[in-house]
């Protein structure tokens, strides 16, 4: 029974080895950044913070919070640690609003007053940081030759419960007689919302409107359903560009495709378009200085990283105005 | 003579014979099938996802550019939750077992703890997965880190390390324990220097292959609450975590938004099945090196 | 002889000493010998205390959530929409995904589970079913997940294929994977099933001019009946809990049909769309998670009970 005792230290040793061998590994791997690090302002010494940062909310949002929170570990403060999650913005927000909630959640739609009042009942002090803009944009199968420019009101009877079209050839008799099948992100969606709210102007949606979780699941059901017809944010559809096509809208003075620069405030698509935000909690960021860093880093970079995220960036102006806050409230 | 029709017999008896051949080779069939299915499985896993497994992948950071994503972060949080979970469920599973098997006496109490650990065997996953989340996220207040994740794993492969022990242990032949009693050994110096070690390499075979199933379990972990981008390694159990199937998921998931993630699921498949197959490997050979025949 | 006295003094002496010690120690070593079954029973105890943790804890948030939805509402109700303005809780449309699911994938497992079964028993040599038996068990051992993936980025495909109107998330592709998973449990269970019916019973069929397919259906399944359709029972508890197959390729549709080529969401794949990483606490949606949970547990324990009982009730006895 020696052997057996003389094993199971082998595999504890073995074990120790490994987990100090690993210990090891990551500290070379912290140290292996730092030349990237100078590709960033260099005019402030840089203190170095610790501690962590947790964001939630929207998964519109979501690759433009993960690409910053990247950059923000691996060149600026490699000990903080910024963790990322997308619950969607309304459950988000329930994560937001409680005490010891998260640092920041991520909103593809404003923060509404039940919400705010939710924060004034646990004593939590808001801030909306507007990030980017984003175009709700309507995706078709790539084998949809006949959709691929519509007017707002078309879309709007799509997926509007007695819009009276169920088939294409309902809005346009040249279209074929087959049955739409409209689709979108779910309620837990700011996507939704801001397409429920502002778009159908609070009418209910269809009844047969395929609505889901996950974007990735609407990406994969529009590029294989030749009738199919879905709304989510600009920046799924620049990632999949290959595999659906943006349906052109006409407000009135032509087709306007989405794109960046038809995406912007006073833009073409402006109709469409909305801001999106992170929301900030004030007294986390007064309380922990790497929550008020990371923040002033997101509004520093935001339109650095707007366009590769497929969002388009927001007026200097605005970003000036959210950083000077943000100074404000350094000690 | 007359009743037996030869020829009549011959073609019914030809038939039959062939019917008799025809369903060995269906019954064949039907076995390879799920043999092909899990070749194909493997060589879909491995063409799509090996070209992406270097060093820089293994002991890299997690990141959302599909070129410079590494799985360290996965690995170490798979570590850690192992640390948590391989001395819970020895400790819980073996004393159960001993339990059991050698002081409760067979009736109502055994009766009702054994039914019990059959049932809890055939709960779902993701059921532990709430109970894990109400108990220890919440209720404890540990929040999502590894010290919870690792207790609602425990309990999850609990019932199975219970049972493998059990069976290990009723596989101490009577006469060893018998020959330590005779000798004036007490219950609990019989169990500790006959009982247990005849029967640690069969323990520790059914807690490896336990282990294995809570390597890849993800559903309970899903429920829990994982980021979907957690860049630090963990250093603790109390350090938040993320776990090489956590990270299938997710890339899985996002594979519409980025092609390239549906590699990364496969590159981080392979790492997984492998570390599996290290695992299971190890235990077939303390089952095979160190089972002594009595 | 003086030194022989001397030496016997000694030894009793010794052996005097020896008792005290030995009562010494074996007041320590009764204090050791009592506690030890008191400790392991606390310790075995966690197990039935893991059962009612898990009962209590959805019990009571489940009751919270009746009185917020009335009880018929919810197991009759066939429209769920927990997120939309006027919520909806009924239950069906996840008990119809969770059944449509574990029909298909016991149509893979179980035929070819017990044709398996069937092989290995009866037809195989020795050094066959010590092959083909470990390589089952991988099978068996794959994590969910990889079924998943699997199900996701080939199945479905492949069967878009066959099927054109196949959505790209459908009930169709996760039943069939789910039931290539479970193909290995049903296999090994039948198998031990008909192996332990004893070999005379074969003899006398051979003895009576039987083949060995006619041996195998008239008289080792109806010996092994018992066992096998118990099995049956675990497969579908299996297949009915079940979560990461189908969460990953049926999507998060909740609606009440029964087209396999569309997307349905199981119970289990609910409870992952609701935690959705950190489920908020006191909404009624999050009350419903727990009362979702409750039927997939009572459903599953229903499940293993009847497989228990089956295999124990009609077990024939040789």
């Amino acid at each position: 029974m020696k052997l057996n005792k003389f094993l199971l230290f082998m595999v504890i040793a073995a074990l120790a080895v490994f987990a100090a061998a690993c210990g090891a590994e990551s500290k070379d791997a912290d140290k292996a950044n730092p030349e990237e690090t100078k590709s960033n302002e260099s005019d402030k010494t840089v203190e170095k913070l610790e501690g962590s940062v947790v964001i939630d909310g929207s998964g519109t949002v979501y690759p433009l919070m993960a690409r910053l929170a990247e950059e923000y570990m691996l060149n600026e403060q490699e000990n903080v640690s910024v963790e990322v999650s997308r619950a969607g913005t309304s459950a988000g927000f329930k994560k937001f609003l409680v005490e010891n909630g998260t640092d920041f959640n991520d909103a593809s739609r404003q923060i509404k007053d039940e919400e705010a009042a939710e924060a004034d009942k646990h004593g939590i002090e808001v801030k909306e940081l507007k990030v980017a803009l984003d175009g709700l944009t309507f995706v078709i199968n790539k084998d949809n030759d006949w959709a691929s420019e519509m007017t707002p009101e078309q879309l709007i009877s799509i997926f509007k419960a007695d819009g009276g079209v169920t088939k294409w050839s309902d809005i346009n008799p040249d279209w074929p007689a087959e049955e739409i099948k409209p689709m979108g992100p779910n309620e837990n969606h700011g996507t939704y919302e801001f397409f429920y709210e502002k778009i159908l102007d609070k009418q209910d949606l269809v009844s047969n409107v395929n609505l889901q979780q996950d974007y990735s699941t609407l990406v994969n059901l529009v590029s294989e359903d030749k009738n199919g017809i879905a709304f989510f944010g600009y920046g799924y559809f620049v990632n999949n560009e290959d595999k659906l096509q943006a349906v052109g809208v006409d407000f009135g003075n032509g087709v306007i495709e989405p794109a960046l620069d038809t995406i912007a405030e006073d833009g073409a698509y402006a109709d469409f378009t909305r801001p999106v935000f992170t929301y900030l909690n004030i007294n986390k960021a007064k309380e922990n200085p790497q929550v008020l860093d990371y923040a002033t880093y997101v509004m520093n970079n935001i339109n650095k990283f707007a366009g590769e995220t497929g969002f388009a960036p927001i007026p200097e102006t605005e970003v000036n105005e959210s950083i000077e806050f943000l100074n404000g409230l350094k000690k | 003579m007359e009743h037996v029709n030869q020829t009549k017999v011959m073609r019914r008896m030809n038939f039959r014979l062939f019917k008799n051949s025809l369903s060995k080779y269906i019954f064949l069939l039907a076995t390879l099938f799920g043999l092909v299915v899990l070749a194909i499985l493997i060589y879909r896993v491995v063409s799509q996802g090996i070209a992406w497994i270097d060093l820089d992948f293994i002991t890299g950071k997690l990141s959302t550019q599909p070129e410079r994503a590494g799985i360290m972060g996965a690995i170490l949080g798979t570590f850690w939750l192992m640390l948590v979970v391989a001395p819970v469920t020895m400790f819980f599973g073996v004393g159960t077992a001993i339990y059991l098997e050698i002081y409760a006496k067979k009736g109502r109490l055994q009766g009702i703890i054994q039914t019990n650990i059959a049932n809890l065997a055939g709960v779902p996953s993701i059921v532990y997965g709430i109970l894990g989340l109400t108990v220890f996220v919440r209720v404890m207040d540990f929040g999502n880190v590894i010290l919870a994740g690792g207790l609602t794993m425990s309990l999850l492969i609990l019932p199975i390390v219970i049972v493998a022990s059990q069976e290990a242990i009723r596989a101490v032949p009577q006469h060893l324990s018998e020959a330590s009693y005779g000798m004036g050994a007490t219950k609990w110096q019989t169990i500790k220097n006959v009982i247990l070690p005849v029967s640690l390499p069969g323990i520790m075979t059914g807690a490896i292959l336990s282990l294995s199933r809570a390597i890849g379990e993800t559903a309970p972990l899903v429920v829990i609450g994982i980021p979907a981008l957690l860049m630090p390694f963990p250093g603790g159990i109390l350090d938040k975590f993320t776990v090489l199937p956590m990270q299938i998921y997710y890339w899985t998931l996002d594979s519409s938004l980025v092609a390239e993630y549906a590699n990364l699921a496969a590159a981080t498949i392979i790492v997984l099945l492998v570390a599996l197959l290290i695992l299971n490997s190890s235990a077939i050979v303390i089952r095979n090196k160190f089972q002594r025949k009595y | 002889m003086s030194i022989n006295s001397e030496l016997a003094k000694n030894k009793t002496m010794k052996v005097r000493e020896l008792l005290d010690q030995k009562r010494n120690k074996s007041s320590l070593k009764n204090i050791v010998e009592k506690c030890i079954p008191v400790f392991l029973f606390l310790i075995a105890s966690v197990s039935i205390l893991t059962t009612v943790g898990i009962v209590y804890t959805l019990l009571s948030e489940t009751i919270e959530f009746f009185r917020r939805v009335p009880i018929v509402d919810f197991f009759t109700g066939t429209v769920l929409k927990p997120l939309s303005q006027n919520p909806q809780f009924g239950v069906l449309p996840l008990v119809i995904g969770t059944v449509t699911s574990s029909v298909i994938a016991m149509f893979v497992a179980a035929p070819i589970g017990l044709m398996t079964a069937i092989y290995l028993s009866e037809y195989a040599s020795d050094k066959v079913r010590k092959t083909v038996k470990p390589l089952l068990e991988i099978l068996a051992g794959i994590p969910t997940i990889v079924y998943g993936f699997f199900a996701f980025t080939f199945i479905t495909p492949l069967l878009r294929d066959v099927i054109p109107s196949l959505q790209a998330t459908n009930i169709l592709s996760p039943g069939i994977v789910m039931g290539v998973m479970i193909i290995p449990m049903i296999a090994s269970l039948s198998e031990d099933a008909m192996s332990s019916v004893p070999n005379s019973m074969r003899e006398g069929a051979f003895a009576l001019g039987s083949t060995k397919l006619e041996v195998t259906k008239k008289v080792v399944i109806p010996a092994a009946l018992s066992g096998i359709i118990a099995s049956f029972v675990l497969g579908i508890s299996r297949a009915i809990g079940e979560t990461m197959i189908v969460t990953i390729a049926s999507g998060s549709t909740k609606n009440f049909s029964f087209d396999i080529t569309q997307s349905m969401q199981t119970m289990t794949a609910y409870i992952v769309e609701v935690t959705g990483g950190d489920a908020p606490a006191g909404s009624t949606i999050y009350y419903s998670l727990y009362a979702v949970a409750m039927t997939l547990f009572v459903f599953t324990l229903i499940m293993n009970v009847v497989a228990r009982y089956v295999s124990r009730k009609f077990r024939e006895e040789y």
